[in-house]
């Protein structure tokens, strides 16, 4: 940890690089040693502190410390990339250029992405009050690209382009950047296409000279196959899935689901036919019926809480998953017997893949974006901070069946945040 | 040259009337140019200048540093901007303008009773239908946090400019996030709120704009006004006991003003007359007591006004403003 100016002027090399740096004389910079920086020269030192990840006390840089910060919100994407070495590589794998517009319908990205990502995305109102959006990823426009052209056998797409993604202040990243991907839609060979992905991109980041990453993987089958085990009663098991997926919302889920519910009894005044405010009588009624009879099934036990609560944050070694889901009190029934087989499996030809590469299980990883279903990976360069998943991507085969392609249809993709890639490149050198 | 204080407040309506109250009732009345102006003083106090604006630019106004106080609802500044606490500090709840930000289902849906209901209903009323479940509102940054906490995506929001409470029965949205005092325009609409439905409990505001240029003209100013108005509400918290007092009564005297939390006024604890300034919900426990005690004659005063040393809020506004 630097803690006075002069401190981070020799970390940074000694006057003459940081004159230079600054475009200032040397007295300048013995002065800022004596009495700190003022505004411009912290700005430009605490983001060169940030990229070489030279911790410093921020008392050093005093209030503009949050300024780096703006820096990287409004960094310019390497937008180069439309025709870059990237996509060059992936179009001579097999991989088709898809095009998509920066500019999309919003409805479909509301309605598809996690309650997180939906909070960044960058809506507005068109001249005639129709609501678009700045494209936070390009999967789901390549998606619907795709169902489009109405030629929906399977296809082998790779794109490169902006996408936007509004950042809080301090979160320490572009909300411009520029992501490269391929996807498989309607693959038929789940497996071997899940590898692939994860080979091609694996190959794109090495051509780019990223050698030192590791990679998180996991599969939301897992949980689904987890619940299965237990029997729950189907709106419990809807309630559970819903919340995990949405993340914020899992801990008081499980404790309301914990607690015995009180069913208070209401009367129906009206006729079971008639339509109040958008639902049936009927469907009223039903449905309260149902939550009468819940009332009388039992609350979840202390111990299944501790069980969903510890799988659900869960982080250990890929090849020692079945054994910690054992250690944390998890009876392995069959549902989820199957799924860690399918795990394994998966784990065994990415490990043959990347002998050298640390594999590890995450259950939080790929719950983000909401459209994942299955198999989801990211690759990450620790010593990039905030920026460090360089590599994202997973099995999404609800999707193209949600954005009304005729029925559901396997798919499978992933992306590289490409200025991310050429920041860890540069690191690696 | 110095920035004189510039307070904005509500041009006209009930919270009109309320905040020329409390600013009169703390000795210092708003002096409006002419009855329709739109700018104003305060009297006896130097280098105020008052803008009388409608109660949500209020909210705008603070946000953009335009103004260093103001007084509107907590609903309208939650609503009109998203990260509060980084432009806005909220100095004084004022007592008045009271009202629930609320979610609110038709009564007919005996199944909903909870916000999970809702993400439930939402999410099968989407499947039935393919489209999203409406929610009309004006508090459209409100209702969708609120939203979000309870995980709730499944709907769409329907910009409402009044009348909120008619939509479900006129058939322009299912649900509503409005606001209500009595909960009585709710029920007349054959409307109900789930019982974690309530979004934040509101009343008027003291806010000041941490983004506005704080001179020192402006600063003593906001002082002399934050300690009358202390003054005037402890005033109205509190109540002066008197009563005759002997050196024995020393004995139990320190056990009471330590139990029902009583400073002492002054403190002639020998003989002659005692003064206690007490909460004024304990004025009645505490004379029971001291009738106990053998003091048969307790005298009971309202105060115009009971000044301290220090403005507690000034001072926590200050630290604020600087940090």
């Amino acid at each position: 940890m630097l803690t006075t100016s002069s401190q981070v002027i020799d970390a940074l090399g000694g006057t003459q690089t940081v004159a230079k740096l600054l475009n200032v004389g040397p007295s300048a910079i013995s002065n800022y040693r004596k009495k700190g920086f003022p505004g411009r020269a912290a700005f430009i030192l605490a983001r060169q502190c940030e990229i070489q990840a030279l911790k410093v006390s921020p008392a050093v840089f005093g209030v503009p410390m949050q300024e780096p910060d703006q820096i990287w919100r409004r960094q310019t994407p390497l937008n180069n990339t439309r025709d870059n070495a990237v996509l060059a590589l992936f179009k001579a794998s097999g991989f088709n250029q898809c095009d998509t517009s920066i500019l999309q319908p919003a409805d479909p990205f509301v309605d598809l992405l996690g309650e997180e990502m939906r909070r960044r995305l960058f809506t507005f109102e068109d001249p005639r009050g129709e609501t678009l959006c700045l494209r936070p990823d390009l999967t789901i426009p390549t998606a619907m690209s795709f169902i489009e052209t109405g030629q929906l056998g399977q296809a082998r797409l790779c794109y490169s382009g902006t996408a936007f993604r509004y950042q809080p202040r301090g979160a320490g990243k572009p909300e411009e950047f520029s992501q490269i991907g391929i996807e498989i839609l309607n693959g038929d060979k789940k497996l071997e296409d899940e590898i692939e992905i994860v080979s091609h991109m694996i190959d794109a980041i090495n051509a780019e000279g990223v050698k030192r990453f590791e990679i998180y993987i996991n599969d939301l089958a897992l949980f689904a196959a987890l619940l299965d085990d237990l029997n729950l009663p189907q709106r419990q098991k809807t309630r559970l899935m819903r919340s995990f997926a949405h993340g914020g919302t899992f801990k008081t889920t499980l404790d309301a689901l914990s607690q015995p519910t009180t069913f208070v009894a209401r009367d129906f005044p009206y006729n079971s036919s008639e339509t109040i405010a958008g639902r049936s009588g009927a469907d009223i009624l039903a449905r309260y019926k149902d939550k009468r009879s819940a009332a009388d099934s039992e609350p979840l036990s202390q111990a299944i809480v501790e069980h969903l609560l510890a799988f659900s944050a869960l982080n250990c070694a890929a090849n020692k998953l079945r054994e910690t889901i054992v250690q944390i009190g998890i009876q392995v029934g069959p549902h989820l017997e199957q799924a860690i087989i399918h795990f394994q499996a998966r784990y065994k030809k990415l490990n043959m893949l990347i002998p050298n590469t640390p594999l590890i299980f995450s259950a939080t990883r790929g719950r983000k974006l909401a459209y994942y279903t299955g198999f989801v990976f990211e690759i990450c360069v620790p010593a990039l901070g905030p920026r460090q998943i360089i590599v994202s991507g997973g099995r999404y085969d609800d999707l193209l069946a949600a954005l009304k392609a005729p029925q559901t249809m396997p798919a499978v993709g992933a992306a590289m945040a490409y200025e991310r890639v050429r920041e860890a490149a540069g690191q690696s050198q | 040259m110095s920035q004189p204080l510039i307070i904005a407040v509500p041009s006209k309506g009930r919270l009109e009337e309320n905040v020329a109250k409390l600013f009169s009732d703390a000795g210092m009345p708003l002096k409006r140019d002419g009855a329709r102006g739109y700018k104003g003083t305060l009297r006896h106090i130097q280098n105020v200048e008052i803008s009388y604006l409608s109660a949500s630019e209020i909210a705008n106004r603070l946000k953009e540093g335009a103004v260093h106080f103001g007084v509107t609802g907590e609903d309208l500044l939650r609503e009109e901007v998203p990260d509060l606490d980084s432009s806005i500090a909220l100095v004084k709840p004022l007592g008045f303008g009271h009202a629930d930000v609320v979610v609110a289902i038709p009564d007919a849906w005996i199944d909903v009773t909870h916000m999970t209901d809702i993400a439930e209903v939402a999410s099968e009323y989407r499947q039935k239908t393919g489209t999203r479940m409406r929610v009309a509102t004006k508090y459209i940054h409100l209702a969708q946090d609120f939203f979000a906490q309870h995980g709730i995506t499944d709907y769409t929001i329907v910009r409402s400019f009044g009348a909120t409470e008619g939509a479900p029965s006129s058939g322009a949205a299912e649900i509503i996030v409005d606001i209500t005092s009595t909960g009585a325009t709710l029920v007349a609409n054959q409307l109900r709120i789930p019982d974690d439905g309530t979004i934040l409990k509101s009343e008027a505001n003291l806010a000041a704009s941490l983004t506005a240029d704080w001179s020192p003209m402006a600063r003593a100013a906001a002082r002399d006004i934050l300690h009358r108005i202390e003054a005037r509400q402890r005033a109205t918290d509190l109540r002066e006991i008197q009563f005759d007092i002997q050196a024995s009564d020393k004995l139990w005297l320190d056990t009471l003003i330590a139990d029902y939390d009583i400073q002492l006024l002054n403190a002639q604890k020998s003989d002659g007359m005692i003064t206690l300034l007490a909460q004024e919900r304990q004025v009645s426990d505490i004379t029971q007591v001291l009738h106990q005690r053998g003091k048969t004659t307790v005298s009971v005063r309202v105060a115009e006004y009971i000044f301290a040393a220090q403005t507690e809020s000034y001072d926590k506004l200050m630290t604020r403003i600087t940090s």
